[in-house]
């Protein structure tokens, strides 16, 4: 569990987080998104005890990041964004030191190793040295280090960076495992789409403060975007916006296509009242092929905000 | 064993690493000892005056491991120093840069450890290439008749010298950043 409250952040004059307030949740993944400068990786290196903050506090599993922070480093993980490594060694090794400094030893520490090694799909290559890997390969390398000592709260700056596609799906794989297996996981990046398929909640920043802050679905409502259903029928069904008319949550009917089985509603709601309104369509008799909830995108969320703030900006 | 010693064992002494700068140990210790050992060796006895007699040439070893005794602690200190303090000065910075170091200050290990490790992990070959110039300092000393007292004298000197000299850097680039951290 993290839980951040009123945070700030200085460098000097310049305030680089701003009354930053949110929770992660044990066994979620917590996206923070942002343009370059918007305080993510500051907020992320706060709570990793590498930067004091001016003011409010950090709670880590509890335990204050700010009062504590040796204790509370036993229960973080960091990887940070451009990520180094000792070229020199080998991954074992790399993985080796860690769990050394982090006070395992004897079989215990090449048990946990090895598990950290096999949990992100480097067992084959632990006698390779680090300067002879992958981007990807180094990626997982340096989870494998950071997963060692098994903390529960993870953050991961940008961990995703310059990956290939196929290594990005294994690191969202092997996220979600993670989280799967309880791990309150906090990612900050600049790929939304990465973001979108990974998190179960996420954090606009923006000048170093949060601008929104929960599931897609939450924000979606927060700023009163409509969510829409894409219905698709098997023959044009002409009493359609009728029976659409008597489900409350469903409005504005868009026909996408000319052959008149192609629309798009809007819908008031979420996923449950979803599956009441195709419930209703389905008992009214309307020949439903494709029910699909369109889930709000978070790059049309990203743009949009962009947008409202550069508005907010000029007047 | 300090796992940042065991880091720079195992990053800077592996067995081709070894093998090279053991040969250059080898190999220059045995040049510049040999050299000295018999430039100091050859000693010229000048003619005794009441004597019509030319001046003697004769072979004193123990004057040419007197002199190569020096040569060694030169060479040693250039070893530890020179190289070693330049290792350490420079991975340090690296390091710090490349934000290695954070990933130190995220574990427990407690700061008089960190600065053994980085003192005797990171010159890990130059300790190496030292210990490789022993055997010769212990038949110089042997030779060339040391009082015990003296011979460890001197090399202690040079250690301690050694060790101090690796630990500016260290102390400076920690000085630059808690003054950075204060002044924001």
């Amino acid at each position: 569990m993290i839980e951040v409250k009123d945070l700030k952040l200085h460098y000097g004059d310049f305030v680089a987080v701003n009354q930053l307030t949110f929770s992660v949740k044990p066994g979620s993944i917590y996206g923070l998104i942002g343009p370059n400068g918007a305080g993510k990786t500051s907020a992320i290196k706060a709570i990793a005890t590498l930067l004091e903050p001016t003011f409010g506090d950090i709670l880590v599993e509890g335990i204050s990041a700010l009062h504590q922070p040796e204790q509370a480093r036993g229960v973080l993980g960091y990887m940070p964004d451009f990520p180094p490594i000792y070229e020199d060694l080998k991954v074992w090794e790399f993985c080796d030191l860690f769990a050394q400094a982090y006070g395992l030893s004897g079989e215990e520490k090449e048990a946990k190793v090895l598990q950290s090694l096999h949990a992100t799909g480097l067992k084959e290559q632990m006698h390779d040295l680090c300067k002879t890997l992958s981007r990807g390969m180094r990626q997982r390398a340096l989870l494998a280090k950071t997963l060692v000592h098994e903390p529960s709260v993870l953050l991961l700056d940008e961990p995703a960076a310059n990956l290939d596609p196929k290594s990005r799906i294994d690191l969202r794989n092997i996220l979600k495992k993670l989280a799967g297996d309880g791990k309150t996981i906090l990612i900050s990046s600049h790929i939304l789409s990465e973001i979108e398929d990974t998190c179960d909640s996420l954090g606009f920043m923006r000048d170093g403060r949060m601008a929104l802050s929960g599931t897609l679905d939450e924000i979606s409502r927060q700023k009163d975007r409509a969510t829409h259903l894409k219905i698709h029928l098997l023959e044009p069904y002409p009493a359609l916006r009728e029976v659409i008319s008597k489900i409350p949550s469903l409005s504005q009917v868009e026909e996408t296509a000319t052959c008149k089985t192609k629309f798009r509603v809007s819908l008031d709601g979420g996923e449950k009242e979803a599956t009441q309104a195709l419930a209703k369509l389905v008992e009214t008799g309307v020949p439903v092929s494709e029910f699909i909830f369109q889930k709000p995108r978070v790059e049309e969320l990203f743009l949009e905000l962009e947008s409202s703030t550069k508005e907010r900006e000029k007047k | 064993m300090n796992p940042l010693i065991r880091r720079g064992i195992r990053e800077r002494l592996r067995p081709k690493n070894l093998v090279a700068s053991g040969l250059f140990s080898i190999i220059s210790c045995a040049t510049l000892y040999l050299a000295s050992f018999f430039d100091g060796m050859q000693q010229v006895i000048p003619a005794n005056e009441s004597e019509s007699a030319l001046p003697e040439l004769i072979s004193m070893p123990v004057n040419g491991a007197r002199e190569a005794f020096t040569v060694l602690l030169v060479l040693q200190g250039f070893f530890l120093m020179f190289l070693g303090t330049g290792r350490v000065a420079s991975v340090t910075a690296e390091e710090k840069e490349a934000g290695l170091l954070d990933y130190q200050r995220m574990t427990p290990m407690n700061p008089f450890s960190k600065i053994l490790g980085y003192l005797f992990g990171l010159p890990a070959r130059e300790y190496f290439m030292f210990l490789i110039t022993l055997p010769f300092l212990l038949h110089c000393m042997v030779v060339g008749k040391f009082h015990c007292l003296t011979s460890f004298n001197s090399t202690q000197f040079f250690s301690a010298q050694s060790f101090f000299t690796t630990l500016l850097p260290m102390s400076s680039d920690w000085w630059c950043r808690n003054r950075g951290q204060h002044h924001g």
